[in-house]
Order: structure tokens, then sequence, then C-alpha cells
């Protein structure tokens, strides 16, 4: 079995992900990047004795490294060096497709393109010649319909043919590594610029650079920076060299370079269409279908009531649909650990160990898996908008909304996820493709009051406020919502200062999603979830049952364990807030597991939940009461929200997110305690 | 010579010019709105996006990136 290493790379919207899952079928899976957050997708498939590794490229215009997904695309096939990239086009649009071809084969790499979405370009009176377009560019072409999973079987023994043809060439395949070879079929620029490209090329290779020259020296001359970055350091005042030759260059032509540049690469595309393509019809499409529902959709007067709709629904549908099966799994779990404790007690197991597996073990599984149903309805749902076409427009409608308070149209989901679970909506801002819109939605995003933690505002609410429960329990709702936006601006000046982007997106066309391509999506997604937060959360829990249980003799969770020894060392800290006793102190604690156990806690230690009401107002007064739950809005992410934000991101914003959400929520209590404590004289 | 973001929808258009920088422009290079490239005027929102169509493939531009680039409506 030889083993090859395959990537797709090609314009968002091509249809590559279906292509992907036709190759690989349900043997994928999800990781990231490395350094980055963009989701990594590898696929495996047999054909003859070759086993191909896939590994499907984001979805890119080109290969100018401006945005993370170019740049981790151009990484990946010059770092990594795969057998073969295969391109997939949009046949219906080859102009514009073709211009990421070009460039792929402008960097000397093995390619070839898959022609996908045939039909709709033959329905659009489109006649493509293979061959000629094959012949033409000098690479293997072949036709596909992804979504009805034709040419499928073509594609791949031509994508082994392809390899094939180059491992056989033993000779050149040792002195020229086929990726830096220079191919035959590059642009042809205007003279002035070739001189100054073969002059450039000549300068890198003098100085023994690696690499493709002629291609890097048109980089160069596109004033790219990762490649000079990197070639700076071996050829000496390289940086004078490219300034002079492009002022010159602008001087002579009048005009900039890279205008030169591409425009040389969209005629050298349109002398091959003029070839190989022909219009059997100039059919003119009026209005299509895609273009009524835009009409309404992106309206002025129904643009953002739609939107809004459609991200109530899928509030509704992720936790009315989930929250039973939360619950059931919930109560799985429980019994799971009744059940546990009884076999081992009859068998004599110690307290300890039944302890441990049933506080630990199971109670740290559970704590996870409880958001399981959430977060793959959540994805489903995701998933479902973006097949459909509609995730596009709601950035839209939103952009201009969310760029007052320094976010982005799409970051308004994970927001108003955020109500339900800060989990699945910290996941949800992987629709937004900028590192630092996503971070920023990412920050704020815990200030969003989650589910979990309308338990404790109901407790107190009704204790303290029996009069105005829901006001109160709406006031710390909206109270999150303006923290949220206050601090996505904070953090903008502080650290992004760079307006984001202007919005220039590609609107899909509105189809009906397929069933089994969300299906695959939400699972491949979900997996990935479960494993790699389930062994934070997991590792999370496990250290606080250690602490609760430890020193040996104590009761679980009370004042002389270990937990108790913090709760009452975090005691004094909170006294300025109005709820300095060591209770309170475990309870915040352990709401760190998650926010609900908050009210779980202060039950136990403070005697029974079912007394709760009433020994609650021995604690705390009206006042104390709202510091506490403005705290326990603020004061810090849950573990698997931590867990996953650090999943997202990295840990240096980890520890921005749990630093600024503690000494946020602490200055906010104790300004609550003692502005109110004077106001109402108590 | 008109700014993008005033052509009622409905117009075809020739992309003229740019007024922004290199950075922008190569971005709408690679999206395939170049000097020379022709497209219909799907939607125009006043002070809201622009949604420009051709061969079937639609491009959104938020309202201030359609007011740096010039066209002709033909």
């Amino acid at each position: 079995m030889m083993k090859i290493k395959v990537a797709l790379a090609g314009n968002p919207n091509t249809g590559k992900t279906t292509i992907f899952n036709n190759l690989t079928g349900a043997r994928q899976f999800v990781g990231n990047w490395p350094g980055v957050t963009v989701e990594k997708k590898v696929g495996f498939f047999k054909c003859n004795e070759y086993e191909v590794e896939v590994v499907d490229l984001p979805g890119i215009y080109s290969l100018s490294a401006s945005t993370i997904d170019e740049k981790i695309a151009r990484d990946f096939i010059l770092n990594e060096s795969p057998d073969l990239v295969v391109c997939v086009v949009d046949a219906s649009n080859l102009e514009r497709n073709l211009y990421l071809v070009v460039q792929l084969l402008e960097m000397g790499t093995n390619v070839m393109m898959d022609l996908n979405m045939v039909d709709i370009a033959e329905s659009r009176g489109l006649k493509i010649n293979t061959g000629k377009l094959s012949k033409c560019l000098g690479i293997p072409v072949v036709k596909t319909v992804g979504h009805k999973n034709l040419g499928t079987d073509v594609l791949k023994k031509t994508m082994i043919s392809a390899i094939q043809k180059i491992t056989a060439c033993v000779g050149c395949h040792a002195s020229y590594p086929h990726r830096h070879v220079e191919t035959h079929t590059a642009v042809e620029y205007n003279p002035v610029v070739e001189k100054v490209i073969g002059s450039l090329s000549g300068e890198l290779k003098r100085n023994n650079v690696d690499g493709n020259a002629r291609w890097l020296a048109v980089k160069l001359l596109e004033e790219d920076q990762y490649v000079m970055q990197e070639l700076k350091a071996h050829v000496p005042n390289l940086e004078e060299l490219v300034i002079s030759h492009v002022t010159k260059l602008e001087k002579n032509l009048s005009v900039d370079v890279a205008t030169l540049i591409a425009n040389a690469r969209y005629d050298y595309i349109k002398q091959i269409l003029d070839k190989c393509v022909e219009k059997v019809s100039d059919r003119r499409f009026p209005e299509s279908l895609t273009d009524k529902i835009d009409a309404v959709v992106i309206n002025r007067v129904f643009g953002l009531p739609i939107f809004l709709l459609v991200t109530f629904l899928t509030f509704k549908f992720v936790f009315a649909v989930g929250d039973p099966l939360v619950s059931f799994i919930d109560w799985g779990f429980g019994a799971l650990g009744e059940l546990v404790t009884r076999v081992l007690s009859s068998v004599g197991a110690s307290p300890a160990l039944i302890s441990f597996l049933t506080d630990g073990v199971i109670g740290g599984v559970g704590a996870v898996l409880v958001f399981l149903p959430n977060i793959m309805l959540l994805f489903f749902a995701i998933s479902f908008l973006e097949d459909t076409g509609y995730m596009a427009r709601g950035a839209f409608v939103m952009d201009r909304i969310m760029r007052v308070f320094g976010l982005h149209g799409k970051s308004f989901i994970p927001m108003m996820l955020g109500f339900g679970c800060n989990v699945p909506a910290i996941m949800a801002t992987r629709t937004l493709e900028s590192r630092k819109d996503r971070i920023l939605t990412i920050l704020v995003n815990p200030l969003m009051s989650c589910s979990a933690r309308l338990p404790i505002y109901v407790l107190f609410a009704s204790v303290f406020f029996p009069r105005r429960t829901g006001t109160v329990v709406f006031s710390l709702y909206i109270l999150g919502i303006v923290l949220a936006i206050l601090m996505a601006r904070v953090f903008k000046t502080l650290f992004f200062k760079e307006e984001s982007p202007p919005l220039i997106m590609e609107l899909p066309p509105y189809r009906l999603p397929q069933l089994k391509t969300i299906l695959l999506q939400t699972w491949t997604r979900s997996k990935a979830f479960l494993i790699k937060a389930g062994t934070i959360i997991f590792a999370a829990t496990v250290v606080v049952w250690l602490l609760s249980t430890f020193p040996l003799g104590v009761e679980y969770g009370s004042r002389e364990s270990f937990i108790g020894v913090i709760g009452r060392s975090v005691a004094p800290i909170l006294k300025p807030a109005g709820f300095g006793f060591w209770q309170a102190g475990v309870a915040l604690l352990f709401g760190l597991i998650a926010k609900e156990v908050v009210v779980s806690t202060l039950g136990t230690l403070l005697g029974g939940e079912e007394s709760l009401p009433l020994v609650l107002s021995e604690y705390f007064n009206p006042v104390s009461a709202y510091a506490f739950m403005v705290m326990s809005l603020v004061y810090i992410p849950c573990i698997a929200t931590i867990a996953t934000i650090k999943r997202e991101t990295s840990w240096k914003w980890t520890l921005l997110a749990i630093g600024y959400s503690l000494v946020l929520g602490w200055i906010l209590a104790v300004v609550v305690y003692k502005l109110g404590g004077l106001i109402f004289n108590i | 010579m008109t700014p993008l973001s005033v052509v009622p929808p409905g117009e075809s258009i020739i992309v003229l010019s740019f007024q922004c920088g290199r950075r922008l422009a190569w971005r709408l290079f690679e999206m395939g709105i170049l000097p020379g490239a022709r497209y219909r005027v799907v939607s125009n929102l006043r002070r809201g996006p622009v949604i420009l169509e051709k061969d079937g493939m639609r491009l959104g531009l938020g309202h201030g990136m359609a007011e740096k680039i010039l066209v002709r409506v033909v």
C-alpha cells in the first residue's frame, strides 16, 4: 500500500466540501491548522494500491496570503508539499475560478483540475471542451457533479495517474522536486515586467534561495509581505532592490505593478477560455429565484426582522429540542452514579474510590456530555443555514449595527446563542473569517447570561425581590449585553486598533441543503468537541473533586476540606461585595464547574436546598444579593467555556478572558454593594 | 463615471477604477472585480450593501466598499 497526500483547493462555494465528502465518505477528521483556529479537515480513501490522504484546504480566491485561509493553504502547499493539489472549480464561473488555478501553476505545484457543477454550466449554455482545456493548461482536467456524486471514480483514478506520472519520473523527481519546477505554462507578463522578473529571480538564484525563483520574484513584485520576510535574510538589500524595481516599472508603465500582474493573469485566462469554452446559447437570466428571495431577505424593511426571527428560531431549536435531551442525559448520569455507588458499596469498595468514581469521573464526564445535544443541534442548525446560503445574507443585514459596537455582522449569531450556552456560542464564532473579529466575539461572549445562570437569578430574585422578580432577572440580562458591548469597544481599542476590513462576500445561490452533508459536518465537528474539550473539563473536575475530598476524613466539600480552606481564604476578598463568608466563596468556586452548581452548593453548605430560601436572608440582604447575582453573571466563565475558549484561541486570550471577568465581576459587585448600601441605607 | 453605491438595481455596469488602497483593490481583483469587468446590479439598498451578479455568481459589497468603486452604467 503506497501512501500519498493530496490537497483539495478551490474558491468558496465551488462544492469543494461535497467533493471531499464524495471522495472520503465518513473517514474524515477535524483538527486545527497549526497555530490557528481554522478547521482542518482530513479524510482518507483507497484506490488500487494507494492509500490517499485528502486534506481539505480552506476555500480561497488567491494565494496572496492576505487572509488566514490563504496563508494556511499556501503554507500547506509549500511546506507539506502534497503529491498533488486538486483544484475544484465552479464550471459556470471559470474566469474567476481559473485565477486560483493559474496561481497554483505559477507556484510550480503538481496540479489537476476538477470541473465541478458542470450540470449548472451546461444549463447556462456553456460548452466546455475538457480535452482542450487540459492541453492549454498542461494539467489533467476532470468533470464532476458533486451533489449527484457523478464523476467521483474518474476523479480518483485521474488523481492516482497524475501522481504516478510524477513518481515514475524518478530521475527528475530527485533533481527537481516537482513542487519547485518552473512550469512551462506560467503566465507571460509584459516584456518590461518579464525583464525585471528575470533579473530578480537571477538575484535569488545567485543567493542560493530554495524554491521556484520565478514565482518568488513575481510574489516580490506583488509586494507579498510573507515572501519578503522570508527572503530578506538570504538576499542582501532585497527590500531596496524590489522597491527600486517597482517604482521604475510604475514610472515607465504608469500603472501599478500589482494591477498589471493581475490583468496579465486574467488576459491569459481569457485567451484560454476563448479557445476552450463555447457559449451555445446566450440566454439571459433576468431574475432567478435567488434574486427574488434576496429582494425580501436583504430588504431594508424586512431584512432585520427576518434575520432576528431566523436567529430566534435557531436559538429556540437548539435549546427547545436540546433541553429535554439534556435533562435525560443528566438524569442518566445521576442514575449511573447511584448504581455505581450501590454496586461498589455492596462489594465493600472504599468510600474514597466510590466518591472518586461518582463525584469525580461520572460527574465530570457527565458535565461534558450534558452539553452534547445542544452542541450537535447547534452545529446542525449552523450547517443548515450555511448550506442554504442564508448565513452570508445575515452577515450583511447585521453588519452596520454590529460595526457600531466594534463587532462584525457575523458576530450576532454567537452573541445570541450565548443566552443559551456559551460553549456552542463560542464554537459558532467559527463562521467569522477574521481572526480579530473572532477573538473579540469570543472574549465578550461569556457576558451573555447563559441558561445555567438563570437558576441563580431566579433563586435570589424570588427571595429578595419577591414583587419584582421578573424585572430583576431581566435587568441582569440587559446588564450582560451592555457589558459585552462596552468590553468589545474596550478590547477593540486595546488590542485590535485597525478597522475591520470592509465586507466583500460571495453570496452563494440559495439551495436546498443535503441532509447527508449536514449530518456529516455536525458529526465531525461534535466529535472534535467531545475529544478535546472533554479532556480539559474532565481533568478540571477531577482536581475539584480532589480538593473537596482531601485531607482524608473530612466531609466532601466541607469547611475543613481543601476547597473549604480556599473558600475561607477567598472570603475576605469577597467581603467588600457584601458576601464575605466562606460558603459563598466555595459556591462561587464550584460555580466554575457549571454555574447552576452555585445554587446546589449553597444548598448543601447552608443546610439543604429546600430550606435555602429561608436561610439565605440570614446571610444576604437585598443589596448584597443583587451584588452576588452580578458577581455570578460576570465573575468567570465556567470550565467548559474556558476549555472551549482555549480550544478556539490560545492560552493568552483564555487567561485574558478569565482575568478580565474576575476583575470586572468583583469591581461591579463591590460598586453595587457600596452604592446600593448608600442609596437604600442598608 | 459614478460610484457603484448610487447605481440603481437592474442596471448593468462596467468597472472602471477603484478609490481605495492597493490591498483592498488587490482583494477585489481576486474576487473578479477588476477594471473592464461587467456586472449586473441585483440589489442596492440606500446606505446598505450592493449585490452584483455575473454568470450566476453574486458578490455582496458593503456600502463603504461600493462607494470606492467607480463604474460606468451601460
